[in-house]
């Protein structure tokens, strides 16, 4: 029986992807034009949008790349990307993560050495006062 | 006594003394209430300069650690984090604020009370004496619990595979430096991996290294902190992670 709605040619899953990937690259496209990302992360988004809507339209063309390069099934490509990806991902935010906990280190460690100066300095005043 | 502990006592409290001059002893603590007040007076008392950085504590450490300076007020520098930030973070703060108040030599000492104060003139005498750039005291190893023994001989043994350096003990909290190398230290980790780190920076800056056998007071609060099974496994994730940078 087949269990997957069906218009004309077009399962639903496809639309639903490509749905998505629009929304993913108005949103993307938004925060570009609002200057909150920059153009190498706005095209990268891009990029990884419209080939997720091109292997949703049309699913040969992921088994053709995937025949390429010797892997089985073109399902098997993508995930196998989508994989390495994440990790890639998770890695860059890793690195990301702790360049902030340096920054944020750097931050406490200026607060405090001013900190303790002006101590130093509000102690020097009271003496000269006092000297007075 | 000898002179060597012979302090001569100025008005407001500074204390001077001629073997002790230049020696700024970086003491970090972070929630130890109970001994900070102790153990920088004590420290003080010998004739040092103390930089005590508060790492962001949640109790009376920083209040304590005023009302030893308001006693002190020449020979205690107080430096505070306002967030939790590690013992290598705290570290560097210190040793940055000793090198601002004119170091020449720079220890470092934990503020849990597990070091004796007279340790601080051993670790500096090869300073001294122009034998070494960087001591490391290192703590009798067959005095310590079990588990302890086990992961700081771990800790070793890493140090050793990542850094090429062979040390008695990789992670004891009293070390000596020059004050001239410290700028040269390139030290990132914000936690305890920061021992590690230094016996790194000691051999990529080509450092003279000394080991002097220091004495090492355990008690039940001594014990509970420092380098355990956990604390090594995250060192050990850091070391790895750092090749990949």
């Amino acid at each position: 029986m087949e269990c997957v709605i069906i218009f004309g040619d077009i399962r639903l899953f496809q639309i639903l992807v490509v749905f998505i990937a629009i929304l993913a690259i108005l949103l993307v496209f938004n925060r570009f034009h609002k200057k909150k990302t920059s153009i190498t992360t706005f095209i990268l988004w891009v990029v990884l949008w419209v080939l997720v809507a091109i292997f949703a339209i049309i699913p040969e063309s992921s088994t053709y790349i995937a025949n390429l390069i010797g892997i089985g099934r073109g399902l098997d490509l993508i995930i196998i990307f989508g994989i390495i990806g994440s990790y890639y991902l998770i890695f860059r935010v890793y690195l990301k993560l702790e360049k902030i906990d340096q920054d944020i280190t750097k931050l406490v460690r200026i607060i405090s050495i001013e900190k303790e100066l002006n101590y130093e300095l509000e102690q020097d005043q009271d003496e000269n006062k006092d000297k007075k | 006594m000898t002179d060597k502990n012979e302090v001569s006592s100025f008005s407001n409290n500074h204390l001077i003394n001629k073997d002790t001059d230049g020696i700024f002893v970086v003491v970090p603590a972070f929630n130890e209430d109970k001994t900070v007040g102790s153990v920088i007076e004590e420290i003080v008392k010998l004739g040092y300069n103390v930089i005590l950085v508060d790492d962001g504590s949640s109790d009376n450490t920083y209040e304590i650690a005023k009302s030893s300076k308001s006693k002190y007020p020449d020979n205690i520098f107080i430096y505070q984090h306002v967030i939790n930030r590690g013992l290598g973070a705290a570290l560097k703060t210190g040793m940055t604020g000793a090198l601002i108040h004119g170091a020449k030599f720079i220890v470092t000492f934990d503020a849990d009370g597990q070091h004796a104060v007279e340790d601080i003139a051993k670790v500096c005498k090869p300073l001294k004496d122009g034998n070494a750039d960087a001591v490391i005291g290192s703590r009798p190893f067959e005095d310590m619990p079990n588990s302890k023994n086990f992961a700081n001989t771990v800790m070793n043994l890493m140090t050793y595979v990542f850094y090429r350096t062979k040390v008695k003990d990789s992670q004891s909290g009293l070390r000596a430096f020059k004050a001239e190398v410290i700028p040269k230290l390139n030290l990132l980790s914000r936690g305890y991996g920061v021992s590690s780190e230094f016996i790194r920076e000691i051999r990529r800056n080509h450092l003279k290294l000394e080991e002097v056998t220091i004495t090492t007071i355990y008690t039940p609060e001594t014990q509970a902190k420092g380098t355990n099974a956990i604390v090594g496994l995250k060192i050990l994730f850091k070391m790895i992670m750092d090749i990949f940078k």
